[in-house]
């Protein structure tokens, strides 16, 4: 054997299933929910889902949707005719997840929008451009047959991380602070990565969690280690790092979607991933 | 949300039931202070090593020496194990990836066919089954071997990154080294090929049980066999046979859950036997077949 910085040995498995469809008529379809997590990434969609015959629930639009389910569940969703259900799923079986390091409790515990709490817990997150991009690789596939197996089978687990990443990082409170507290600071966290961008005030931050300005910057730093700015710095450089790797964006989109100007956004890059932003490219 | 398609036909959905590669993957970047060998045996299987910086010297036992200068990849396919020996020298620091998975994993898993994997790929080496290919690395192999090398994800998470940039690379490299005579290019379909292939998709419905053979089905519509696969493929998003395998799992659902039948008589109904039924089921909806009836 040829020596080794990192040696991986992998197994893992899931199922996965993706399509454009818009159906000509009204489609109700009652089945059991997969059990274990599934990631569904909607491009595309607008449906009304429901669980056991509780109150249903509307999603419209895109999306990244985390379904943990155990035990037997009846599932239900209903599509309006027309409408078009543009999306990519993948479901990954408890024992897979062990498997595979998949934390699934983790999952659960973290603070993102929930959509549905009750038998099956269904998390709502934002769609971000990397996760976006693999899913438009994984519907337009470029490849045929044993290939095409081949990339998707890539892609899906490329996905399933990209996609669970936010929430695998959330859920933790560190010690020091009261539940309520950390509640409050996974929120600002939340806020803050939102609206990377144009970032909020540390005044309008507080104010929208509902915490004091001084509270909220002593909190941050406890429970993440660091400001609230140098987290937007990060994650800003986090969130070109996932684009480019992804595919489908030039250095320049990149550049201009995180908010620095070219010359500037490759000199941070470089000094913090130790490489240019164009040898990520593809 | 739940374990199905939205659609209750797979109009432009398709699945990929049971993704279970078993890769290895090493990588990094090495620095010998003085020249190195190393003799490995590889297993049957494809091994796929990719050279970002620096270069490497292998010899198979009976062959000249070749020299892989990055950026770079060799790439072999073997149904035996065999010997082959690394020279490694000091003049770069090697940055290297190498990707293995058995032929098992290629062929049930992915469906590659060794014989057609032999026609296809360029360069063959004529001892057996044993195919070697040494290429220059362009700008997408080199940016997924960077994107590998620098992966910033951590702990199970990062496995499973990597396992799936592994993947991409292999269907990327193993794509780039095909004949071109063998390309398929996406070619567009005329109204009358999109009738013939609906009239394809009613004939499979009614004959789930004993769909007819690729040829009889092409003549049946007027086509023929090249046209019919790639075309289906292309209107559907599934081959001809996921899209009969999917509809007797379909079939069977709606069997089991109407309790009309027992589950070794769905798994009789579908073609498949008992164990294979199961798990292809349990794959398909999250729920053991015994678990509707």
């Amino acid at each position: 054997m040829i020596p080794a910085i990192w040696s991986n040995q992998f197994s893992t498995d899931m199922t996965m299933s993706g399509g454009t469809v818009v159906p000509r008529e009204l489609l109700e379809v009652r089945a059991p929910v997969f059990q274990g997590l599934q990631v569904i990434v909607s491009l595309n969609g607008k449906l009304r889902g429901g669980v056991n015959g509780r109150a249903p629930f509307d999603i419209d639009g895109s999306g990244v949707y985390l379904v943990l389910a155990s035990g037997c569940h009846e599932g239900y969703d209903r599509f309006e005719p027309d409408t078009l259900q543009r999306y990519v799923k993948i479901g990954i079986d408890p024992l897979s997840a062990e498997r595979s390091g998949f934390d699934i409790e983790r999952i659960a515990s973290n603070r993102s929008k929930r959509i549905c709490s009750d038998d099956v817990l269904v998390i709502h997150q934002p769609l971000t451009p990397a996760v976006k991009s693999i899913a438009l690789q994984i519907l337009v596939c470029p490849f045929q047959g044993a290939l095409r197996n081949t990339y998707l089978a890539g892609k899906g687990l490329e996905l399933s991380t990209i996609a669970t990443e936010r929430a695998l990082t959330g859920g933790r409170t560190s010690a020091g602070l009261s539940g309520f507290d950390a509640d409050r600071l996974w929120q600002a966290r939340e806020l803050a990565e939102l609206h990377f961008r144009e970032p909020l005030t540390l005044h309008e931050l507080a104010r929208q969690v509902g915490i004091n300005v001084k509270k909220l910057t002593s909190g941050f730093r406890q429970q993440f280690g660091m400001s609230v700015f140098e987290h937007i710095q990060e994650y800003r450089l986090q969130e070109s790092y996932r684009m480019l790797s992804a595919g489908g964006y030039s250095v320049s989109e990149v550049a201009t979607f995180v908010g620095y100007a070219i010359p500037h956004f490759s000199t941070l890059f470089r000094k913090n991933f130790g490489v240019s932003p164009s040898a990520l490219t593809v | 949300m739940q374990g199905r398609k939205p659609a209750a036909k797979p109009d432009y959905g398709w699945e990929l039931p049971s993704v279970s590669p078993s890769v290895s993957l090493t990588g990094g970047v090495l620095e010998f202070s003085e020249p190195a060998q190393v003799t490995e045996v590889v297993e049957p299987g494809m091994k796929l090593v990719l050279v970002l910086g620096g270069q490497i010297t292998y010899q198979l036992r009976d062959r000249q020496a070749i020299r892989v200068q990055g950026p770079a990849f060799h790439m072999s396919f073997s149904e035996d194990p065999f010997t082959v020996q690394h020279r490694f020298d000091t003049t770069a620091p090697l940055q290297y990836i190498t990707v293995r998975m058995p032929s098992s994993t290629l062929c049930d898993e992915f469906g590659f066919d060794v014989e057609h994997l032999s026609r296809r790929l360029d360069r063959r080496d004529t001892v057996g089954t044993r195919l070697t290919v040494d290429r220059r690395a362009n700008k997408i192999v080199q940016a997924l071997g960077s994107q590998m090398l620098l992966c910033p994800l951590q702990g199970a998470m990062r496995n499973i990154y990597l396992s799936g940039k592994a993947l991409e690379l292999t269907a990327t490299v193993m794509a780039g080294v095909e004949q071109p005579d063998d390309d398929r290019p996406i070619t567009s379909l005329s109204s009358q090929d999109v009738r013939r292939l609906r009239q394809v998709q009613e004939i499979l419905l009614q004959s789930l049980q004993d769909p007819p053979t690729l040829q009889v089905l092409a003549r049946l519509v007027g086509t023929n066999v090249n046209k019919l696969t790639l075309g289906f493929r292309q209107l559907f998003g599934t081959s001809v046979y996921g899209f009969v395998r999917e509809q007797r799992l379909e079939l069977a659902y709606r069997m089991l859950a109407a309790g009309q039948i027992s589950v070794s008589d769905a798994a009789q109904t579908c073609g498949y036997t008992n164990s294979h039924f199961t798990k292809a089921f349990r794959n398909r909806y999250g729920v053991a077949p015994s678990a509707l009836s």
